[in-house]
């Protein structure tokens, strides 16, 4: 049985293994194209209640627990949340933008938490990119500087880069910085509306010339260093992924998310919620929930459309959650996947844990 | 063969994490960056790993919930904490 197995049955058999928590919409940075909704109130869940929670998702067996926010560390008692998930035993990824990860901070990170990953935001390669993104001077120097103290102590760290139109000049530079800085990395090519629907980010999507640069500049790396399977096609790349479940993704299935307020979505990307900590627990919300039950359907449904346009559906990377927050259907094909749809080339997959 | 002490104890690695999921074990090697799993009876050995049984109890454990013999289960408990230690996945307490 491999792991890829695991992770397909749990898909298949409503199996929660992992948990994001959105800590706070707190950031000391000030990105534009930030997908949270500000606007959003409620309750905060309290210490108390996030310690009640991780021992529930402790309980039901999740295995992978991220803490992101905002800034997850702008939450006041972060250590409390991540020493007590370390005590449960999860597997800790920390989204952070980095900028607050410091000497000090950083050693307790690596002490108190011990978190399998660490990823943080970068937005180009030159202060001059970044900073106009953070709107935050000096942003980029001081994250550069807190990704070299973070791997002097032995922290596993991943950037995080979106292309826009502002970095797209620089993707050859970005690869250069991450192996400057000897760090993982994974790029998004897609710029996201917000959270709640709002689609002025969108003025700073990768021009069509800046996405095809960015395919040549990942398939020169990928030629020059990094360990890859080359199927015959993307969909048959694909295909290999979805063998063995009748799903399009693990949203609801293996996989939730809270927001600081105490709602459980079915994903980061998927704003639905399936229920409130603050009326349930979560152990509660994941047996019995009827909209959970209605988004694992949604995500079967989402299998069979994208089926039906053959190997371009296959490989168009459709995201149901970003599809709602595009247009209020979870299964319409939203832009980018549809210009990913006539998109042809090699498949490359990276062989990574992270 | 090993030839661990019967009272030898074993804990999951400080680095490592471990979940029994169904009927399978899934071993997180952070610092290696690789996941291991173990299948039910594997499963149950962590287990009791985690409940600070020494390798005789482990070995009692098995044979009461497995229709197996001592000799078999004892030489199949320690190939595979062999194989643990050698991955990094648990430590001798």
């Amino acid at each position: 049985m491999s792991f890829s197995d695991t992770v397909k049955r749990a898909w298949n058999d409503n199996r929660l293994m992992s948990v994001l928590l959105e800590l706070t919409y707190a950031c000391n940075l000030d990105c534009s194209f930030c997908y949270n909704d500000l606007s959003l109130g409620g309750q905060r869940l309290s210490l108390s209640q996030y310690r009640e929670l991780l021992d529930d998702l402790a309980s039901l067996g999740v295995l992978n627990l991220s803490l992101t926010g905002g800034e997850p560390l702008a939450h006041p008692h972060f250590f409390e949340i991540a020493t007590h998930a370390r005590s449960l035993g999860f597997v800790i990824r920390i989204k952070t933008n980095g900028h607050a990860v410091r000497g000090a901070v950083a050693r307790r990170i690596r002490e108190e938490v011990d978190p399998f990953l660490v990823e943080v935001s970068v937005h180009g390669a030159t202060a001059a990119t970044h900073d106009r993104q953070t709107r935050v001077p000096g942003s980029f120097e001081r994250l550069v500087a807190n990704i070299r103290t973070m791997k002097s102590l032995g922290l596993r760290v991943k950037a995080n880069s979106v292309l826009t139109r502002w970095n797209e000049d620089e993707i050859e530079d970005l690869f250069a910085l991450y192996d400057q800085l000897d760090v993982a990395f994974q790029i998004d090519p897609e710029v996201k509306p917000r959270d709640d629907g709002d689609q002025s980010t969108l003025a700073i999507e990768a021009s069509s010339e800046g996405q095809a640069r960015y395919r040549r500049a990942l398939e020169a790396r990928a030629k020059r260093d990094v360990t890859v399977i080359e199927a015959p096609s993307p969909a048959a790349a694909r295909k290999a992924v979805m063998t063995g479940t009748d799903k399009h993704c693990g949203a609801g299935s293996n996989n939730i998310a809270v927001d600081p307020y105490g709602r459980v979505l079915p994903c980061v990307q998927w704003r639905v919620p399936v229920g409130n900590l603050h009326e349930q627990r979560v152990s509660e919300i994941w047996a019995a929930s009827g909209t959970l039950d209605e988004i694992r359907e949604t995500t079967k449904a989402a299998r069979r459309k994208l089926e039906r346009f053959g190997d371009a559906g296959l490989v168009s990377n459709f995201c149901p959650g970003a599809a709602h927050t595009y247009s209020g259907d979870p299964l319409a094909i939203y832009p980018p996947a549809e210009q990913r749809m006539v998109v042809s080339g090699r498949a490359r997959v990276r062989l990574t844990v992270v | 063969m090993s030839t661990e002490a019967p009272t030898q104890r074993y804990r999951v690695d400080s680095h490592a994490r471990f979940r029994v999921m169904d009927d399978e074990g899934i071993f997180v090697l952070q610092d290696a960056g690789e996941v291991l799993v173990v299948n039910e009876v594997g499963a149950f050995i962590v287990e009791q790993l985690k409940a600070e049984r020494s390798l005789d109890e482990v070995v009692t454990g098995i044979t009461e919930r497995y229709a197996v013999e001592a000799e078999r289960a004892r030489s199949d408990t320690t190939a595979l904490l062999d194989d643990l230690l050698r991955a990094g996945a648990i430590t001798r307490s």
